[in-house]
């Protein structure tokens, strides 16, 4: 098996604990007559047990990112390129029915809004047990006691009463905690994130979060969360990439991108979160929106939002420079970038 | 494209589908409507030309030239049992259907939309009652009520029309009250009011074009089941009366002949149906239109 | 709000649209311009006879009178008298009931089996062959008047062919089914239409809902996937689509019949118009409003068997 991660990689090239290599994914939909790029050329690579954060603000791209490691973009409409790289073969080139044992069994996912994302005419266990019977060999009784024992891995008491119950009889974080039961029913080795906790309240998202963290250090499993908020990426994840405009701008490990930034999107980012060690009372906001993803100049993309653009940053064909140890930046001035309050 | 290595997959990243293949995409996407525009037209256009395309009186009889089929005796569809030629019968009866389609339509249209507007802006008691009504009303099926009232009233095309106007504005009241409920709320809404609007022109001048296109959209459906209905009434023999000459009343007295002279009883039942597909397909296009998926 | 609770508001619900049906059947007889007796007696006009009329009617008392004992006679099952047939109109209802009953009944069961495959194959399929094959000719048929259609198919299977009889109802479970399938074919094929446009509308729908996505990302199979997601929520729409239109249904039986010679309710109703005999009519019109509300209610209550969410909230 080549484990030999391309340039842009964020891992270190002779890593070689990484479960998944992602190089040069690109992702665009047709939407009427257009083409939009969602995703241009983003590579990274998940190390075993860790977990990775993809930060940014909607519509850069991370969803779509996730989405595409398993194929669950829409069916038509959607073109993928680029490799994605799990147990020695490029997923992108799998056949549908190869990529259904991978979904679920090795690789899950869980979703934004647990209401939404459960049907609501089935009763849990049914939807629990569905996933055991697709990627298992166990009978009817062994799935049902596979079932109650997720239910309490996730924290859900009185399990088998519960079972029986239809999604709509459940808390919104109970119903997340369902979600996740599902996806971790045949024990895969990586959990994708999209926005897990973003349609809950604040303390249930204290809840889930921990019981992700408890997660991965009881079942060694690989976490990509995603988020738009720092504040989350910040308290679980160990290396984080960040998005803007279909593209990765930084990436770090979690402690040094926030200390040391080194694009000024991600000192945006960072500024923008409310502060509870300071006296200031204002948010700043980054100036200006992101550009819609049809129109594609070349140059840096955040060029007309940045306080430090020169000319020459909106031609440079951008890449990622290497800023320090394990840190990249996709910033031809990265060498002056400080965080607002340095 | 900003790395510098090709794509392990040879797929590459199409920027948009060629101009030739797109522009033929749209053109097939506006095939129906445009077919469903010909068939209005021409069904106008044919009743109201029906002097100039043919010579023969639709109520002349000439019991002497009876069933004749297709393309005999100079009639281009034939006559029927009483000698009467079938085209300009057909053509003659096509104003009395197009006058169904459009003049019994619009009226339940314009009333039903108002109704609505009303009842569901103003809200409180009025669209409790108003919501009675139309809640008993659709306890009936259509044709049974408006048979009720022909039944009433009386046979004859003036009671048609007013049997239907009593009965189908209802469907529109209750869309366009459901669309008002919801944009009641919206902010335009909200805005025009703390601007000091008045509630009728706040009524008129914002709500209605917002609210109108789900009942404009029915309202080419309902189109179809107004010529429905009116056939089937000239088919019972409570619509027009003779020898007034109406599709379904053409169906109706050629019942008989269907066994020997089969396309006396079917030519008015292709135009009943072309006409009725040409609205359908508008109403499909102005669908498509009117909200954009 | 559990099941019952649901079932017992929606049939509090109905009850005000029962009385406004019986309140709008009671007026058919009292809105006839002029004077009612000339219209309903008709050549029979004589002053005695008219005297008499008004009389059992109640006409000359107030209005709300005329309605109690209107209420009064029809909780005894009394629907006043035929003038045409000098027989109750119950009577006659009831003779004529079960042959529409039956028709409305195979109409819609034949309209199922017809809609649910195909719209299912026009979802999956979008824009495929199928679809647009299916979307095209239910579009003609919609299109098409119902009477014409049977027209057309008596011409086609009866006359030409000799496979189907050209009227009447025939004798038997069987006897039924084989002579009541054309009428019940046409009636179907308008319904089909309507049904077969929303029920794909509604399997798109669900098609596109979030917890497809889950499902997928579980890695579920096609099959799998189908049977237990799509179709369990689609039968839902079904049942509230079956609903809203059966209204349409019970009307189209009324022209069916009077194409296929059925001794139906609607055959009367089209007889007793020209008869102008309208006590039948407010008869007739009574029974089908009521028997709409009931239908109505009959699919909330399917609805409310198949919806979860209903019965544990």
């Amino acid at each position: 098996m080549e484990n030999v991660a391309p340039r842009d990689a964020v891992a270190d090239p002779r890593e070689p604990d990484t479960l998944l290599g992602v190089e040069d994914l690109h992702v665009s939909f047709d939407v009427g007559k257009r083409s939009v790029r969602a995703v241009d050329g983003v590579s990274f690579s998940i190390r075993r047990g860790e977990i990775f954060g993809i930060v940014g603000e909607s519509g850069c791209g991370k969803s779509a990112t996730l989405r595409a490691l398993i194929g669950l973009l829409p069916q038509s409409g959607a073109h993928t390129s680029g490799r994605v790289t799990y147990g020695g073969r490029n997923l992108l080139d799998l056949g549908e029915r190869a990529l259904r044992r991978v979904r679920g069994a090795e690789i899950s996912m869980v979703f934004q809004d647990p209401m939404t994302f459960l049907n609501p005419v089935l009763r849990v266990s049914e939807q629990i047990e569905e996933a055991l019977r697709q990627h298992t060999e166990l009978g009817r009784a062994e799935r049902h006691d596979r079932a109650v024992e997720l239910m309490r891995l996730v924290g859900i008491a009185l399990p088998e009463r519960r079972l029986r119950e239809y999604p709509h009889q459940f808390s919104g974080g109970m119903r997340q905690r369902v979600l996740l039961a599902i996806a971790l029913a045949c024990g895969p080795k990586i959990l994708l994130a999209d926005e897990p906790t973003t349609a809950l309240d604040v303390t249930i998202q204290d809840q889930i979060l921990k019981l992700l963290k408890r997660l991965r250090d009881e079942l060694g499993m690989s976490i990509v969360l995603v988020s738009h908020d720092l504040g989350v990426i910040a308290q679980m994840c160990e290396r984080v990439a960040v998005m803007y405009a279909g593209q990765v701008v930084e990436s770090a490990p979690v402690r040094e991108l926030i200390r040391n930034p080194r694009h000024p999107y991600t000192v945006g980012l960072l500024s923008s979160l409310p502060r509870l060690d300071t006296d200031s009372r204002y948010l700043i906001p980054i100036p200006g929106a992101p550009r819609s993803m049809t129109e594609i100049a070349p140059g840096c993309r955040f060029a007309d939002r940045c306080q430090l653009a020169l000319d020459e940053c909106r031609d440079w064909e951008t890449e990622l420079l290497d800023a320090a140890v394990e840190h990249r930046s996709r910033c031809l001035r990265h060498p002056i970038v400080v965080r607002r309050d340095a | 494209m900003t790395i510098g290595s090709e794509p392990a997959v040879a797929t590459p990243v199409p920027v948009g589908p060629p101009r030739t293949a797109y522009a033929w995409v749209r053109w097939r996407g506006r095939l129906p409507f445009a077919v469903g525009i010909t068939l209005v037209l021409v069904t106008i256009a044919g009743a109201l030309l029906a002097p100039l395309i043919t010579r023969y009186d639709p109520n002349s009889q000439d019991i002497l030239h009876a069933l004749a089929p297709p393309g005999t005796s100079g009639h281009l569809l034939g006559t029927d049992q009483f000698g009467r030629d079938v085209l300009s019968r057909l053509l003659y009866a096509g104003r009395i259907d197009l006058l169904i389609a459009f003049g019994a339509t619009s009226v339940c249209l314009v009333c039903g939309s108002l109704i609505g507007l009303v009842s569901g802006y103003l809200g409180g008691r009025v669209d409790a009652v108003l919501m009675r009504v139309v809640d008993v009303v659709f306890a009936f099926p259509f044709i049974v009520l408006v048979l009720t009232i022909i039944a009433i009233l009386g046979p004859g095309l003036r009671n048609m029309f007013i049997s239907i106007w009593l009965v189908s504005w209802v469907p529109y009241a209750r869309i366009v009250r459901g669309e008002v409920l919801v944009a009641k709320r919206q902010e335009y809404v909200l805005a025009a009011r703390a601007l000091g609007f008045k509630t009728p022109r706040i009524m008129l001048g914002h709500l209605l074009p917002n609210v109108l296109t789900p009942a404009i959209v029915y309202s080419m459906l309902d189109a179809v089941n107004n010529v429905g209905l009116g056939a089937a009434l000239g088919f019972l023999g409570v619509g027009v009366q003779d020898p007034q000459a109406e599709w379904g009343k053409m169906i109706s007295d050629a019942q008989n002949f269907l066994a020997t002279n089969w396309w006396l009883p079917t030519i008015p039942g292709v135009a009943i149906a072309l006409f009725g597909l040409g609205l359908s397909l508008v109403g499909d296009g102005l669908a498509d239109r009117l909200r954009p998926e | 709000m559990s099941r019952f609770g649901f079932v017992g508001a929606r049939t509090l619900q109905a009850i005000p649209v029962v009385f406004g049906v019986t309140i709008i059947s009671f007026f058919v007889l009292r809105l006839i311009p002029g004077d009612p007796t000339v219209v309903m007696l008709g050549t029979h006009w004589t002053p005695a006879r008219a005297t008499q009329l008004r009389h059992s009617l109640g006409l000359n008392k107030p209005i709300w009178e005329q309605y109690y004992l209107f209420m009064n006679h029809l909780v005894h099952g009394n629907l006043g008298q035929s003038l045409y047939y000098r027989s109750p109109v119950a009577h006659l209802i009831t003779a004529r009931l079960p042959v529409t009953l039956w028709l409305a009944a195979y109409s819609t069961a034949i309209a199922i089996v017809i809609s649910i495959p195909l719209a299912t194959i026009s979802a999956l399929r979008r824009n495929g062959v199928v679809d647009q094959g299916v979307r095209a000719t239910f579009l003609l048929a919609f299109a098409m008047p119902p009477f014409w259609v049977g027209l057309v198919l008596i011409l086609l299977l009866s006359l030409q062919v000799h496979l189907f009889p050209v009227a009447g109802y025939g004798s038997g479970f069987f006897g039924h089914l084989y002579d009541l399938f054309l009428p019940a074919l046409t009636i179907a094929l308008g319904f089909a239409a309507i049904l077969i446009r929303t029920l794909r509308n509604g399997i798109l729908g669900i098609l596109r809902a979030d917890y497809i996505d889950t499902a997928r990302a579980k890695g579920l199979a096609p099959g799998r996937l189908l049977t237990r997601h799509v179709l369990r929520n689609a039968m839902l729409s079904a049942v509230t689509v079956l609903g809203v239109n059966l209204s349409y249904l019970i009307g189209s039986t009324v022209v069916i019949e009077n194409v296929f010679a059925l001794p139906g309710l609607g055959q009367l109703l089209a007889l007793s118009i020209t008869n102008r005999d309208l006590s039948v009519v407010q008869g007739i019109t009574l029974v089908f409003g009521v028997l709409v509300v009931t239908i109505n209610l009959l699919t909330d209550v399917a609805y409310a068997a198949l919806d979860p969410r209903i019965a544990y909230d």
